[in-house]
């Protein structure tokens, strides 16, 4: 990461080296001392006690046990440990293996190679306490510590097994040795955070309807009090990522003045877990979540009710939030004299801040600023129904200065109804269980999840976690009768057929370049080119079915997959925001996703997958400045990246024509172009569709597919004439029984779809419109120009008018008819406020006009 | 029949003209409903059974109609959804999405709109919530959650079609044809265009996903055709509730399709333009002079009613002008005479009017230059005269660049019906360049 | 029985319609023939088109009120955008649809939503069963807006499925209106002009009780006899009317004439008239200037318009400096030899043969030219000697600002600014007459 994040804390060893090896110039240690400058506390974690190790996102910090520290010959301080996974990090498919319902907290020894074990000791959050459990064993009811987790079972990546006796003792052991340590930061912060905590829980407990909800809170709590100190981290990184107004400056001015006793500091408690929530918005803390850790502070009985019909509809929660945001000033008092006692216990045991109290410090420093802001902001949108939204966005871009609204709805959204587990939903049920991360994970699966965010909160109507789906239909579809609508159901674009005919070696091409990109776990990108119609997507995705299908059943590394397709984006910006959703199931703005999904493809997540990444369409993330382009294909250039991306375009020349050199660079030479179909490989995938259906004679097909081959290769347009022709064979045998699709068939299709429309138009236009046309053409031979006044044509129309003998039209008929030639495009004209100067020209050639009129 | 019997037989009903009025009104002035189809037999056949075969199994598919204005495109498809409507098995599972260019000027509107008709869930009331970009992605999902045997197949009905080809990056079309032809909710895109040129203007990637089923309307029928529409057009329908006059009203139609004037009424209007549109406009004229004192039409009314619809427009506002305007129109015909219709300035035109006047000093009193700007700019206003580029602040007015927007013919034409004219106008609007 | 006769409406309410619109019977029967019965359908879209105050804005108010027709009535120049417009119609619809007495504004940034609150706003009873007008007075602003909505309005019955009838009023063709992909033709009918009898009629219905009907009847006759020719314009013609009736009836008034001798009254007006043209119909004096002109018989030199105002007080210098002006842009610069070289030896004369005069400059208008040209050109019609100071360039800005002269292109220009005289020729002679130079000696189209 950065440097300035370095400075905040140091981890330096713990005693002396305890043995040195030699030839490869490390060190072991048996502790290390993490030396946090602004709180001045200093934790101490010895070898075998149970760590959190920073993940991917702050919420779900990893599970570890620390089994060896040493620094290598370049001085990196690394660690070694051994993982422990949660039940989400656990493959979707897999989970089910598991038959019983997962604690929270529980997490399970991870025995599933792959993993690196050796991690840089800066990752290291702080020390846990994990407790093993024997199978039979019931989770002991008590929430004191809020760190504490508990295994069951280990899970080798294949099923779980309930944990061998060694291990079990091992962990047992290396248990007592932890908590043994006397100056682990967190004892006390625990003891005087969860008391209040635990009261809280029990009335949120009886309060609560559903029980999961009340499981679903505790587990917020936890998660929340859990990661906090990651979190704080992690919003310091985006802090520094996202400049924001200088709250870590004033930090180091304040704190040490801080006296904990000021009047102010009650409700700076308060605020700062208003606050602290607010810092991490971007991180998706749930607005729950927020509200009972709130309560929980300060205990008072009236916020409890609150805080739970807050969870039921979002309504409440914005008129809540903008209650928080604007009159916070009256709501302080109240505080005040509750939060007093919790005061002067702070004040009596005034052992060094810990981190939590840091966070709070520091949030506070800011909280000014955003109250004021948001104080200000709200009172001014009070009228406007979307007060909460705005007062949400404010919020955030107080902190991050990112700019468009719709994110943090979106977040809202999504919290809201990770709480609100409506029973119809089976997915909620896991979910509930799971830690935002994994609700996010499964987002990914199921797309309901993905677009719960369409709503604006807060304005009153607005249907909660609306799913898009179109209405099942009443009556169910029919089979096809036929052999010919069997047929056509084959030939439908749309019918995935069992294999790609044709597409061999540009299959094999894509599956080595990606398999071996997997196997060896670096990132890499290949531009795909072809005119439409040449199977490119279809083969592209025939590719990832297969690689996951290798993955399944782990002949290849697992690997997620995520397509986007430039023609669905709204604007190119727009693909940082559903690569990032489809990846971690946040929404964030597009420049917050941009700077998101950088951070993520920069920094060496250890248990991160490879992802593979899809890009349809690529020329249409063309922006002025190239930024988005450059971006994905900077990524996989990274070194930690793991990222794969299959580029997807139509012209074979694309980096050249329009991307500028750094981006084409960047793009690097692994170019495929398919070429459009020969009528053999046509030919070949018609009948692979029809497979055994006896409905086309052999020539029609042949004749369909030379037709389609000299005019572009496009596979649909072969498809389509061949359905359209059974239709035709269809149509034209209604009275005898069905026949096979002929020449004849075919042709007519083809000319139905190919012929070119203007001599019908011509041959079917008025009288006085045939002589118009006539009278251009005239005009044009005399003049010598492709291009005539109307005035010009209506003197050579009168004169034709003359020798015809017919009385000629008024200049009102004739611009009528000008205009109705040229709205049918027969003609190109002017705009029709120059009357009759203006300029007229045929959109045909003269000798199609000339033909169409000449037979009549 | 004889003229008093007509009047007594006519005195009565007075409820049954308002009647005829009523069916003939709704005819006329409502006919993308109801309007009757003329020759469209096999392209009616063809569009049912596409959607026919949308509904009932389920297939996607996309289609564009294709033909001149008036030529019955909207009806053809009403007529299509009103007998589909009656198959209960299709009537009941069937999503219609209509969609207008002129309404839907850009993919953000459409899609709000889509979403309103679709009542997906991220609508309430008429509201529909989120951003462009979530809009998007909330119909696509919604698509693509579907498939051909379960879910209800959705009809897109897209008029002016090629108004949506100008959308930005023809989004809304690609991801339309794109949903068409891939294993998802089953769609029929039907176009309704008349542009011919309607395929150049698809973007190659949205061509290649559309199914090049294109569906022509041309007026295709001949003057006999023409006749019989007329007749159709005008005849009431047997289950009218006067049948005596009904049977006398079809009579009456029936002799005027014979009667010479009407033909050659009819023949004149089918020259100029075979537009169904136009004929209903015609007879509407006639129609609506039909009264209780006069309930059948004549074949006089007819004649009124083209002499009404067939005037020239400019002429009659020459008609209206005053003799200084007049006199500034001819100076300007002579301008463009000796120009070759080159632009002129006002300044000209007044030197031309000025040499007129001194050569017919008698016939009229030598207006001063601003009076003659006024009448001038008059004319401007009219669009009679239009300048060539905006007039801007620092440019003299007399010395803009005009050009004439009437054909000498026009001019001729004008003067010679135009009251009280001087005679030296008409001589001088006459005279060649014979004077110089 | 009345040339007006419709089912749908009570024999009365026509008579007293008839009475309203005198010489527009013909028309308001028509329209009403079109109509038709309040609930049957009517043509989409009605374009009407006629000449200025030809009658067409006040024939269909004064019908659509009278027979109260459900209707909307907006004016496209009072809302010149097409937001401005939608918002107001649907006002209006508020307010003509019973329930809803208060009338509030609703948002409605786009045809789209006019569509779907048209809807809205029409489902009262009354609406539903009677066709419902919007007339767009002043319709070519339509132009002026977005693409779609012209066509949208011409086929809003068939957008909005209700029974629906837009009427279009302008002065201009429907030629000039079609988009370029063509549109539903709307129905056109043409408001043909007052004749003079018409006039003659109209104007005289409005005559002052204290004078026999006829007596001012003879009075709009002369008036007519005098403007006729220039202008047909109703109202103008009644301004002018009211304006100078007084000064018709002078004669009378002072007991010179009776109502009778005609040749009298005339003898007495008619110059007043002959002024009044000049200066009233030109609008360049208000009418009450005008009353005031009319009282103290000024002289005629007061009775000038602005457009005869031709001395402006200007600097010495700024005067030839605009003389200048004048010169250099309209005499051609092979010319400024002749004319301002002090010492030319003979000249032949070949050079100066008169052209012929189409492309007289005086026609073609001004030339722009640089300023180091007209200097030289100051420089040689000033005697005593001018030092190109500062005074002098600020004088030139002046004038542009007076927009006496005009910079052609831009400033930015690497030669140096061009400039255009934009005064005419009698004003530039009564500049020089005023410094007695004999400007038309050195111009180049009067030689």
């Amino acid at each position: 990461m950065n440097t300035r994040q370095k400075s905040k804390i140091i981890y330096s060893w713990y005693g002396k080296p305890t043995s040195s090896d030699r030839k490869l110039r490390t060190l072991q240690y048996k502790g290390i001392l993490i030396i946090s400058e602004r709180s001045r506390t200093e934790t101490c974690i010895q070898l075998g006690e149970f760590i959190l190790v920073e993940g991917e996102n702050a919420d779900q910090p990893f599970v570890a046990q620390l089994l060896d520290l040493y620094e290598d010959g370049a001085q990196q301080k690394r660690a070694v440990v051994q993982w422990f996974s949660h039940f989400t990090e656990i493959p979707q498919n897999k989970r089910k293996l598991l038959k019983r319902e997962v604690f929270p907290g529980e997490v399970f020894f991870d025995q599933v190679s792959g993993y690196d074990t050796d991690i840089a000791v800066e990752t290291i959050i702080k020390s846990v306490v994990v407790t093993p459990l024997r199978l039979g064993e019931e989770l002991p009811i008590k929430f004191e510590n809020e760190k504490t987790f508990y295994v069951k079972q280990s899970w080798d990546g294949k099923c779980f097994k309930p944990l061998s006796p060694d291990i079990f003792s091992k962990l047992k052991a290396a248990n007592k040795k932890g908590s043994g340590i006397p100056n682990s930061s967190n004892s006390f912060i625990s003891s005087d955070l969860t008391s209040p905590l635990k009261q809280e829980t029990e009335r949120v407990v009886r309060s609560a309807t559903k029980p999961k909800n009340v499981e679903l809170e505790i587990e917020s709590k936890h998660s929340a009090s859990k990661s906090s100190v990651a979190k704080e981290r992690h919003s310091q990184r985006m802090a520094n990522a996202i400049k924001t107004p200088t709250a870590r400056k004033k930090l180091q001015l304040n704190s040490p003045t801080r006296s904990p006793k000021t009047r102010l500091l009650g409700c700076e408690v308060l605020e700062l877990l208003d606050d602290d929530c607010d810092t991490v918005a971007p991180l998706e803390l749930s607005a729950t979540k927020r509200k009972v850790k709130f309560t929980g502070i300060l205990g008072s009985p009236p916020k409890v009710p609150r805080a739970n019909d807050k969870s039921k509809s979002v309504f409440d929660t914005a008129e809540n939030w903008c209650s928080d945001t604007m009159q916070l000033s009256p709501y302080n008092k109240v505080k005040d004299c509750s939060e007093k006692p919790e005061n002067l216990k702070r004040k009596d045991d005034n052992i060094p801040l810990t981190e939590d109290q840091q966070l709070s410090i520091q949030s506070l420093v800011l909280t000014p600023r955003s109250r004021r802001m948001c104080a200000q902001k709200t009172s001014a949108r009070i009228a406007e129904q979307i007060s909460i939204l705005n007062a949400l966005n404010q919020e955030e871009d107080s902190l991050s200065s990112s700019d468009s609204s719709y994110s943090s709805s979106s977040e809202e959204e999504e919290d809201d109804d990770d709480v609100l587990c409506t029973p119809e939903k089976e997915t909620k049920s896991s979910r509930t269980f799971s830690t935002p991360k994994s609700s996010r994970r499964s987002s990914v699966q199921t797309p309901a999840k993905t677009l719960k965010k369409t709503p604006l909160p807060g304005t009153p109507k607005t249907p909660r976690n609306a799913t898009p789906e179109i209405p099942r239909r009443n009556h169910a579809a029919q089979k096809p009768a036929s052999i010919l609508e069997e047929a056509r159901l084959r030939l439908h674009v749309s019918a995935v057929p069992e294999s790609l005919p044709c597409r061999e070696e540009e299959f094999q091409d894509i599956y080595n370049f990606v398999e071996s990109k997997l196997i060896d776990g670096t990132g890499g990108c290949m531009y795909i080119s072809g005119v439409p119609g040449t199977g490119k997507t279809a083969t592209v995705h025939e590719v990832i079915r297969s690689l996951q299908q290798a993955a399944e059943n782990d002949d290849l590394p697992s690997f997620q997959c995520v397509e986007i397709n430039g023609m669905k984006l709204t604007d190119p910006h727009q693909a940082y925001v559903q690569i990032l959703e489809l990846l971690t199931g946040q929404k964030v703005t597009a420049t917050h996703a941009a700077e998101l999904l950088a951070k993520l493809f920069s920094m060496p997540g250890p248990k991160r997958k490879t992802t593979v990444l899809i890009v349809d369409e690529l020329d249409l993330l063309w922006t002025r400045k190239q930024n988005v382009m450059y971006n994905l294909f900077d990524w996989p250039t990274q070194k930690h990246s793991k990222l794969i991306i299959l580029a997807i375009a139509n012209t074979m020349d694309l980096p050249e024509r329009i991307m500028m050199n750094r981006v084409a660079s960047r793009l690097g030479l692994t170019r495929m172009s398919f070429q459009p179909y020969t009528f053999k490989q046509l030919q070949q995938i018609i009948s692979s569709r029809l497979n055994s259906i006896k409905a086309f004679e052999e020539d029609a097909i042949q004749l369909v597919s030379r037709k389609v081959a000299a005019l572009s290769g496009d596979a649909r347009r072969c498809l389509d004439i061949c359905r359209r022709a059974t239709e035709i064979c269809e149509f034209a045998s209604q009275k005898r029984t069905p026949e096979i699709v002929r020449m004849t068939h075919v042709t007519e299709a083809i000319d139905e779809m190919f012929s070119s429309p203007y001599i019908k138009a011509i041959r079917n236009a008025s009288l006085h419109e045939q002589i118009f046309l006539k009278a251009i053409l005239a005009e044009f031979r005399r003049a010598g120009v492709e291009e005539a006044t109307v005035q010009q044509v209506y003197h050579q129309h009168v004169a034709l008018c003359r020798i015809e003998g017919m009385q000629s039209p008024t200049v009102s008929e004739l611009m009528g008819i000008c205009s109705r030639l040229g709205a049918c495009r027969l003609l190109l004209v002017e705009s029709s406020n120059k009357y009759i100067h203006m300029r007229v020209r045929l959109n045909i050639s003269q000798d199609d006009v000339m033909y169409a009129l000449k037979d009549e | 029949m004889s003229k008093r019997k007509l009047k007594e037989s006519s005195g009565a009903n007075g409820e049954c003209i308002s009647q005829v009025q009523k069916i003939l009104r709704e005819r006329f002035c409502h006919s993308y409903a109801t309007g009757k189809l003329f020759g469209t037999e096999q392209q009616y056949r063809h569009l049912l059974e596409l959607l026919k075969r949308t509904t009932v199994h389920g297939e996607s598919n996309s289609a564009l109609i294709i033909g001149p204005r008036g030529s019955g495109k909207t009806a053809l498809l009403n007529h299509v959804l009103k007998e589909l409507k009656e198959i209960k098995q299709v009537s009941e599972n069937l999503l219609e999405i209509h969609l207008n260019g002129l309404l839907q000027t850009n993919d953000k509107v459409a899609l709000k709109e889509i979403t309103r008709q679709l009542q997906l869930e991220n609508v309430v009331g008429d509201k529909v919530f989120g951003s462009f970009a979530e809009n998007l992605v909330f119909l696509l999902e919604a698509l693509r959650k579907g498939d051909r045997t379960s879910s209800c197949p959705v009809l897109f009905v897209l008029d002016e079609f090629d108004l949506f080809v100008h959308h930005k990056n023809q989004t809304l079309l690609y991801n339309l044809f794109d949903v068409s032809q891939s294993a998802q909710t089953p769609v029929t895109v039907i176009g309704l265009t008349c542009r011919q040129d309607i395929l150049e203007l698809l973007e190659k990637r949205v061509k290649s996903r559309f199914s090049h089923r294109q569906i022509y309307l041309m007026n295709s029928f001949n003057f006999k055709q023409y006749m019989k529409i007329f007749k159709e057009q005008l005849s009431l329908p047997a289950e009218f509730p006067d049948e005596s006059f009904g049977q006398k009203w079809n009579n009456n139609v029936q002799h005027l399709s014979e009667d010479k004037t009407v033909q050659d009424v009819l023949q004149s209007l089918f020259h100029c333009t075979k537009d169904l549109r136009s004929l209903q406009l015609l007879l509407m004229l006639a129609v609506s002079n039909v009264t209780v004192h006069h309930p059948l039409i004549a074949a006089s009314d007819l004649h009124e009613a083209s002499k009404q619809y067939r005037m020239d427009s400019k002429a009659n506002i020459v008609h209206g002008l005053s003799v200084l305007e007049i006199c500034l129109i001819i100076a300007m015909k002579h301008l463009n005479d000796v120009y070759e219709g080159e632009p002129f300035n006002f300044q000209m035109v007044y030197n031309e009017f000025q040499k007129f006047i001194q050569r017919k000093a008698h016939c009229m009193y030598n207006y001063e230059k601003p009076v003659v700007m006024k009448a001038f700019e008059h004319l401007v206003q009219l669009e009679l005269v239009k300048p060539l580029e905006r007039p801007s602040v620092r440019a003299q007015r007399e010395y803009l660049l005009m050009r004439l927007l009437l054909d000498n013919k026009q001019i001729m034409d004008a003067l010679q019906v135009y009251p009280n004219c001087p005679t030296d106008v008409k001589q001088w609007a006459a005279s060649s360049l014979s004077w110089l | 029985m009345p040339n007006l006769e419709h089912p749908a409406y009570p024999a009365a309410t026509l008579l007293h319609l008839e009475s309203l619109v005198p010489c527009r019977e013909s028309q308001v029967s028509m329209l009403l023939s079109i109509f038709g019965e309040r609930q049957q359908f009517s043509f989409p879209s009605i374009f009407i088109y006629g000449h200025t105050s030809s009658g067409k804005t006040y024939v269909m108010q004064t019908l659509l009120n009278t027979l109260q027709l459900p209707h909307v009535f907006v004016n496209c120049v009072e809302y010149f955008t097409s937001r401005l417009l939608l918002e107001e119609i649907l006002i209006q619809l508020q307010s003509c649809s019973s329930e809803t007495e208060q009338t509030s504004r609703v948002p409605c940034d786009n045809f789209n939503d006019f569509v779907r609150l048209f809807k809205q706003a029409v489902v009262s009873r009354e609406l539903q069963d009677q066709t419902l007008y919007i007339v767009l007075d002043r319709a070519e602003q339509l132009r002026e807006m977005e693409a779609n909505i012209l066509p949208a309005f011409l086929r809003l019955q068939e957008l909005t499925d209700r029974n629906v009838t837009v009427v279009l009023l302008s002065e201009i063709v429907w030629e000039l209106f079609r988009p370029n992909t063509g549109c539903f033709e709307p129905l056109t009918l043409y408001f043909p002009d007052y004749s003079i009898g018409h006039l003659q009629k109209i104007l005289s219905q409005n005559h002052p009780p204290e004078y026999s009907a006829d007596f001012y009847a003879a009075y709009i006759n002369i008036l007519l006899g005098v403007f006729y020719m220039v202008c047909r314009d109703l109202k103008e013609l009644q301004h002018l009317a009211a304006l100078n009736f007084s000064k018709y009836c002078e004669p009378v008034v002072r007991g010179e004439a009776n109502e009778r001798d005609t040749r009298k009254l005339w003898k007495n007006i008619e110059p007043h008239l002959k002024k009044a043209m000049q200066t009233v119909y030109l609008r360049e004096i208000s009418s009450s200037q005008w009353e005031r002109l009319q009282r103290d018989d000024g002289e005629p030199g007061q009775l000038k318009g602005l457009s005869a105002h031709t001395h402006v007080e200007l600097p010495y210098y700024s005067k030839f400096l605009l003389i200048a002006a004048y010169l250099a842009s309209y005499n051609p610069v092979r010319t400024d030899k002749r004319f301002f070289l002090k010492h030319h030896g003979k000249i032949r004369k070949t050079n100066f043969m008169k052209k012929h005069e189409k492309t007289s400059n005086h026609l073609l208008g001004p030339k722009p030219f640089p300023l180091d040209r007209l200097l030289a050109i100051l420089y040689s019609i000033v005697d005593n000697r001018v030092a190109p100071t500062a005074n002098i360039f600020s004088q030139i800005t002046s004038l542009v600002t007076l927009q006496l002269l005009s910079v052609v292109g831009h400033n930015d220009q690497l030669d140096g600014p061009r400039y255009k005289c934009t005064v005419s020729l009698d004003f530039i002679r009564a500049i020089a007459r005023t410094v007695n130079f004999d400007i038309i000696k050195y111009l180049y189209d009067f030689l």
